[in-house]
């Protein structure tokens, strides 16, 4: 498995270093640095040099190298590392860069030593880990612990149901449900929908005491059928479902019961967590149409006019639309006009922003402009790689997919009322039209 | 004061600085003094500056109450160990202390690091305490101890391998701990022992033990047990394979690309001597592993997904002589994306040569097109190198893919030339009636 795990800044200088085995030299961190960091052509991320192969993430300007000597699994590999800084993250605050390892390196170091064990991953559970590896300046003073206590952690750690503890209080037992749909989409010139769909994930917050058993429903269409199958109806309800190509779930559902009648149970971890992710590619409701016409005159003018029109109902806004033209990069002046909302050039960003605050359903903004370039005494003529046009928003109560809450149940052995709260939220994912 | 002052310029000279202080705040029995000094040590240490001459009065601060300051110097320790054998027997006694301690974390931190020492000298001191470890009452020390036979192997082989020890036997027994981390680790220490004679052996009752208590584990231990014990396992009777193929069916649907991946691997590997079951295995993961690869938020993630679906198409197209090709109607998922990171772009280029029939040939075609244009010079070639591998592979579009390449030649771009040129030479071997067509 996993020899060491490095953290190297983008000058290759090593951050912190654990090695697990020691069947590698401590000159490897040299030869990556030289390999990988200096060559600036990344083409893979993972790196084999002689027998020693190095995989590595980057990560808020961080490169985690995980290195091995065996023919290790190279997904769990990538894993395990996505993992790593996703703890650290909630340890730091969210911060993960430089100066967060080393203002906290001896944290850094107890969370490498108990995350893995000889280069095997052992428990890598964020809330199990903050129950005995605490911040900075609280010690840890075990005489002072209650044995029982102690050997409640003990459990977690190493337990079966290792995302729950087993006696949890709240006064008040909430649940919150946030549906977060990403929606990608990718239109030619022409104005094709090359591809669309929307790849969505249920995040939920709760706060319950015990271990309560959750129920989840959701308008699938192939639970919808079997229902309205099952019964002896002879009205055929149109049925607003939706076909969901595939999901998947966090560890805490029950696998086996999803398939034999796509209930979707769980005892869920306490806080936030990702129930589940799902994708479908049929029936998408694009919540903004782009039309572009983007025209080069000469070498000198490019002329664009860009219309946005939005397609949902018009009660709902959408909110931090940001629409990116790219202009070409010897852009001079750009001489802008928009229906709404504040467009500009950014040099820096190689094109036009325009941002707008709130844009209503079924309304059609346009952006006029006339990009002069700065005449290029090139003799190789430079083809504009024409980059698409993108586009940033969120539309808050609005799902592309379709996709609905049917019913969240809650049981528990002291049969509590719980409070629930739904949220959907279609936000951009890659919403690119090409010009 | 944070601990990022640490990480300041260091003047020679200021590691006596620091023995004395150590040595002073020792005597004292100041514990904030001596935490201090321990981490500015750390600090160097992380720096990459040598520290180990303060070895032996890093021994004289192990007796200690405070966590924190005992793994920083058992982390120290563990780090310089080797370069100072006689002075690490010193702090083998206050090590054997701790492993009798009353607190689990305790004895399980001792233990690992007793097991991380890597000299042969003290093994002798080290295995009773590992013999101790596995019949522990807590899992965390028991969990610790098990991978402590792995590491005391890889330095001392004969001393686990003893007769009068009968340590493989004690973890095969193990095998069946009440809890999953323990067994997980077993089984990894097993196959390190046992790796020279192919890892540990699995027979039914070992495979069926864990395929249905597959749940019970997390995500990491799934990977192992199918990685370890299903992929090595070979079923007696057809029934049985399909039994373990039912089983393990709703793996699929994990949300770790590893757990995923190696489900597949196991099926296909069951499925190896029944030819149409193995080819259906192919169309009943394709779903699984296109929502991983669009879902997940790493590129690193998708990239091994992405290596592994090119893998399989190509498996498909041979196995079924080139009839079937996986993922032809989902071509449209492999479109790169403008900002995705280049290895991606790469890959899913190459997916995209594969993934051609005669019904998405000119969609493909035009989408690779874009990308001759896209400003990365290796990229464009790749582009330009598959627009021309599809011409020579379905002699259908031939005509199609030669107009195309002309039409490239109009961007007037130097290395999308030298492209055009190479493929043009290609196709004229395959197609020689169409030399007359590129003249003109």
């Amino acid at each position: 498995m996993i020899s060491a795990i490095f953290f190297m800044n983008q000058k290759g200088e090593v951050l912190i270093s654990r090695i697990y085995r020691d069947d590698i030299s401590r000159g490897v961190a040299n030869a990556f640095r030289l390999e990988v960091i200096g060559s600036k052509d990344q083409r893979s991320p993972i790196k084999n040099i002689g027998s020693t192969s190095f995989l590595y993430i980057h990560c808020g300007g961080i490169y985690v190298v995980a290195v091995s000597r065996q023919n290790v699994d190279a997904c769990m590999v990538f894993e395990i590392l996505h993992r790593i800084v996703d703890i650290f993250k909630s340890y730091f605050d969210g911060a993960f860069d430089e100066d967060a390892i080393r203002n906290h390196f001896v944290l850094t170091y107890e969370l490498l030593d108990e995350m893995l064990d000889f280069g095997y991953a052992q428990n890598c559970s964020t809330d199990v880990l903050k129950l005995y590896i605490t911040q900075g300046q609280g010690k840890l003073r075990p005489e002072k612990m209650k044995q029982e206590k102690l050997n409640k952690i003990i459990v977690q750690v190493t337990g079966a149901t290792s995302w729950r503890t087993p006696d949890i209080k709240h006064r008040r037992n909430e649940i919150y449900i946030d549906v977060v749909e990403s929606v990608n989409l990718l239109m030619s010139a022409e104005g094709n929908v090359l591809r669309s769909d929307v790849s969505a994930v249920v995040q939920m917050k709760c706060f319950l005491s015990g271990m309560p058993e959750c129920k989840f429903g959701m308008n699938d269409k192939v639970l919808m059928d079997k229902e309205s199958s099952s019964r002896q109806g002879a009205v055929r309800r149109k049925s607003n479902a939706i076909e969901i190509d595939d999901i998947t779930f966090h560890q805490c559902v029950k696998l086996g019961k999803f398939d034999t009648d796509r209930t979707i149970s769980f005892i869920p971890p306490d806080g936030e967590f990702e129930l589940m992710k799902y994708r479908t590619t049929e029936n998408i409701n694009l919540p903004f149409k782009i039309l572009p016409i983007v025209k080069e005159i000469g070498r000198s003018r490019v002329e664009c006019a860009i219309t946005v029109k939005s397609n949902f109902n018009s009660k709902m806004f959408g909110t931090g639309v940001v629409i990116r033209i790219p202009t070409p990069k010897n852009t001079a002046v750009c001489h802008i006009m928009c229906t709404a909302g504040k467009a500009k050039y950014m040099p820096d960003q190689d094109g036009i922003v325009w941002r707008i605050r709130r844009f209503p359903g079924d309304t059609e903004y346009t952006l006029r402009a006339e990009v002069e370039l700065m005449a290029t005494v090139s003799l190789e003529k430079k083809v504009w790689s024409r980059p698409p046009i993108t586009m940033e928003f969120q539309v808050p109560m609005f799902t592309a997919s379709g996709f609905h809450v049917r019913f969240l149940k809650v049981v528990e052995k002291s049969n509590y009322d719980t409070i629930k709260w739904v949220r959907y939220l279609t936000k951009a994912g890659n919403y690119s039209v090409r010009i | 004061m944070t601990e990022n002052t640490f990480f300041t310029e260091m003047k020679k000279g200021e590691v006596n600085e620091l023995r004395s202080q150590l040595r002073n705040a020792g005597n004292e029995k100041d514990s904030v003094k001596i935490i201090e000094v321990v981490q500015k040590i750390i600090s160097y240490m992380t720096l990459g500056i040598d520290v180990s001459p303060l070895f032996s009065e890093m021994v004289m601060v192990t007796n200690t109450r405070d966590m924190i300051q005992k793994k920083l110097v058992y982390l120290y320790l563990c780090n310089y160990a080797e370069k100072n054998p006689e002075l690490t027997l010193l702090c083998v006694n206050t090590l054997q202390k701790d492993c009798r301690d009353d607190n689990p974390i305790v004895r399980g931190l001792a233990l690992r690091s007793i097991c991380s020492l890597r000299l042969p000298n003290i093994v002798e001191y080290v295995l009773p305490f590992v013999l101790k470890g596995l019949v522990d009452v807590s899992p965390y020390v028991r969990k610790t101890a098990v991978m402590g036979c792995g590491k005391v192997f890889a330095v001392s082989p004969n001393a686990i391998m003893g007769q009068d020890v009968q340590l493989i036997d004690k973890l095969y027994a193990m095998l069946r701990d009440k809890d999953p981390q323990v067994v997980i680790n077993t089984i990894c220490t097993l196959n390190e022992i046992l790796s020279e004679d192919g890892g540990m052996t699995v027979n039914s009752q070992i495979a069926q033990y864990f395929l249905t208590r597959l749940k019970d584990f997390n995500e990491w231990g799934q990977g192992i047990i199918l990685e370890e014990i299903a992929a090595k396992y070979t079923p007696q009777a057809d029934e049985e394979i399909f039994d373990i193929l039912n089983l393990l069916d709703e793996r699929l649907k994990h949300t770790n690309s590893a757990v995923v991946l190696a489900t597949v691997k196991v099926f296909l590997k069951l499925t190896e001597g029944m030819k149409n079951i193995h080819m259906q295995v192919f169309e009943r993961v394709k779903a699984s592993l296109l929502t991983l690869m669009e879902g997940s938020e790493h590129p690193e993630t998708s990239y091994g997904l992405l290596c592994h679906i090119l893998l399989l198409i190509q498996k498909l197209k041979n196995l079924s002589d080139g009839t079937i090709t996986l993922y032809a109607d989902q071509y449209k998922h492999f479109f790169p994306l403008y900002n995705e990171t280049l290895f991606i772009k790469q890959i899913k280029i190459k997916v995209l040569a594969e993934i051609v029939i005669p019904q998405n040939v000119a969609d493909v075609v035009s989408e690779l097109r874009e990308h001759v244009s896209s400003g990365d010079v290796v990229l464009s070639k790749l582009a330009v190198q598959s627009i021309g591998d599809i011409g020579i592979k379905m002699p259908s579009v031939a005509g199609f893919i030669l107009s195309t390449i002309l039409d490239l030649l109009r961007l007037d771009v130097d290395y999308i030339y030298h492209a055009c040129f190479l493929v043009l030479r290609d196709f004229h071997r395959v197609y020689p009636e169409s030399a007359e067509k590129t003249v003109t």
